[in-house]
């Protein structure tokens, strides 16, 4: 099966892949910023309309050429924040200013602030939000990387940065506590931009992605004294009318439901 | 028969270690067909390579030429015969786990063993994500009968519960989940359309959370000097990505059985003599 990896590398699978995202189209054209009041005719500009599902007014803002570009492109705004939360966590937990850069010695880390309460738990908890923080700017590059290599324009973090209330020394269990719900709505978001794929090896990219934000919900659960999950909150859909029991399958979130949650938290 | 003995953790563990330790003893050697070859529609040369053994081995797409069989079904159904074999396994390997942490009971293969009488909240998530699995096994053997498929049959199995201590349980789950992680992730693109991929990957997100937790609390009950073991890909580790294992390779990593493994110098699952440690209902 292809990989992305192969895709963005492989002259001939690129080529395989550039035609996926529509670009080989002469008329190919910048969708450019979709706001609410666009007409639903603005999805034929995108060079790939071969999604019955795709319609660009459901990415509010978010920009590229086709369906696979823009749900990169939406998934790389998400990537985009959480990267910045856990390089401003870490730095919260590490003595550090919430300014500071991602350090690039990751033994270079130590936590500096109180646990909060989280006991035994403590140190892999730290060592956790350590990992994640370098993961989550790794997934931010791979989806910068992948668009740009198919010829798009990939979504830059956002200018002004986020704000996520954090104060430097806050305790551990209070960072991780406000990860987790942007971890929970990774999950939601990936899980509500599948459908809107064209491409199987896409879908599978994204999926690898989405499974690993499964397991830093669930291990950041773990760590809160939490039940694994997946435990429903507001606005969650569900795959199917009806499930088992509440955490027999993931719920997710429409790109707007979630676009409309973490824009608060851009400066 | 005896096929997995699992050993405690020492030391960092990469996950990706733990997932092939655990498809080198378990399932590449897990999915054997009997009498229901027939039923299944599967051709007379599959029968007849199916009917001649006590156990047959599966495979997905390509065939390794000993005497195999397909899944059966096509198409989605296919696919998802494929991830009901794995949910099935995993039901029952919670089943056992429970029953090995508890009170005592039966493999596949009729060994009784011998309860820990042990309880706590490890004990807690065995039985509720055992009752997920089954769950995901009801919900896709009914999809298969509603989309006019005959579901594969269910298997039963032998995990060696009676070697293992509280924490071989906990690592024995762990890498039968992170199994389910590779294998959904790489099962998604065999789908012919997106009609299942929404609950697959609903499904998917579990496991992923099942394996996670299961870390999380093995590295708490930890011992001094031991490393975490990982609840998660590293960045280096495919760009901090689950990594896909098609079907095949799910069922048929190496092409052979081994006979013996050498054990994992930091692993915990130690495939010490083949073949077919399970049994087909």
């Amino acid at each position: 099966m292809l990989d992305f990896d192969q895709i963005v590398t492989n002259p001939v699978l690129r080529r395989t892949f550039l035609s996926r995202v529509g670009m080989l189209g002469a008329g190919a054209m910048v969708l450019g910023s979709v706001t609410t009041g666009c007409g639903s005719d603005d999805g034929d500009s995108a060079g790939d309309n071969s999604s019955q599902y795709f319609d660009p007014t459901n990415f509010p803002g978010v920009q590229g050429r086709s369906a696979n570009e823009v749900v990169l492109n939406y998934a790389l705004t998400l990537e985009h924040l959480e990267a910045d939360l856990y390089r401003q966590a870490l730095n919260a937990a590490s003595g550090r200013e919430l300014t500071a850069p991602l350090d690039t010695n990751v033994s270079s880390y130590a936590l500096a602030s109180a646990d909060g309460g989280l006991g035994t738990r403590t140190d892999a908890g730290y060592a956790y939000l350590v990992q994640y923080a370098y993961v989550e700017a790794q997934h931010a590059n791979f989806l910068q990387t992948a668009v740009a290599n198919s010829g798009g324009t990939p979504v830059a973090a956002n200018a002004n940065g986020y704000n996520f209330g954090f104060t430097k020394g806050q305790d551990l269990r209070s960072l991780l506590t406000t990860i987790r719900t942007f971890e929970e709505t990774g999950v939601r978001a990936y899980l509500g931009a599948v459908p809107y794929l064209t491409d199987f090896a896409l879908i599978q990219v994204a999926a690898t992605i989405y499974s690993t934000e499964a397991r830093h919900s669930a291990a950041i659960n773990y760590v809160l004294g939490l039940d694994a999950g997946p435990a429903p909150v507001a606005g969650d859909q569900q795959v199917t009318a009806s499930y088992p029991s509440a955490n027999t399958f993931e719920y997710f979130k429409t790109p707007t439901q979630v676009l409309n949650a973490v824009l608060t938290y851009f400066r | 028969m005896k096929n997995i003995v699992a050993q405690s953790i020492n030391g960092d563990t990469t996950g990706q270690e733990m997932a092939n330790a655990f498809h080198g003893s378990v399932m590449r050697k897990a999915l054997a067909l009997g009498v229901g070859a027939a039923a299944l529609g599967m051709s007379r040369s599959a029968q007849a390579a199916a009917n001649g053994r006590t156990h047959a081995t599966f495979y997905f797409s390509s065939d390794p030429g000993n005497g195999a069989v397909q899944v059966p079904g096509a198409d989605n159904v296919k696919v998802l015969n494929f991830a009901l074999a794995l949910e099935d396994l995993e039901a029952d390997l919670y089943a056992q786990a429970a029953a090995r942490l508890g009170s005592g009971g039966t493999s596949g293969t009729g060994t009784q063993f011998a309860g820990l009488g042990v309880s706590g909240e490890d004990v807690n998530y065995v039985n509720q994500f055992g009752r997920v699995e089954q769950q995901h096994a009801d919900f896709i053997r009914s999809a298969i009968g509603q989309a006019g498929g005959q579901a594969i049959p269910k298997f039963t199995y032998d995990f060696n519960m009676e070697n293992l201590d509280r924490r071989g349980v906990l690592s024995l789950v762990y890498a039968a989940e992170l199994t389910g992680v590779s294998a959904y992730t790489g099962a998604i693109p065999f789908f012919v359309d997106k009609t299942y991929l929404a609950v697959a990957s609903a499904i998917l997100g579990t496991e992923a959370r099942h394996t996670a937790f299961i870390a999380a609390s093995l590295n708490s009950t930890r011992g001094n000097g031991q490393g975490l073991i990982a609840t998660a890909p590293f960045f280096n580790e495919n760009d901090g990505r689950d990594t896909p294992l098609t079907p095949d390779q799910i069922l048929y990593q190496g092409g052979q059985i081994a006979t013996s493994l050498s054990p994992l110098t930091q692993g915990v699952i130690n495939p010490v003599s083949g073949p077919n440690g399970f049994i087909y209902a």
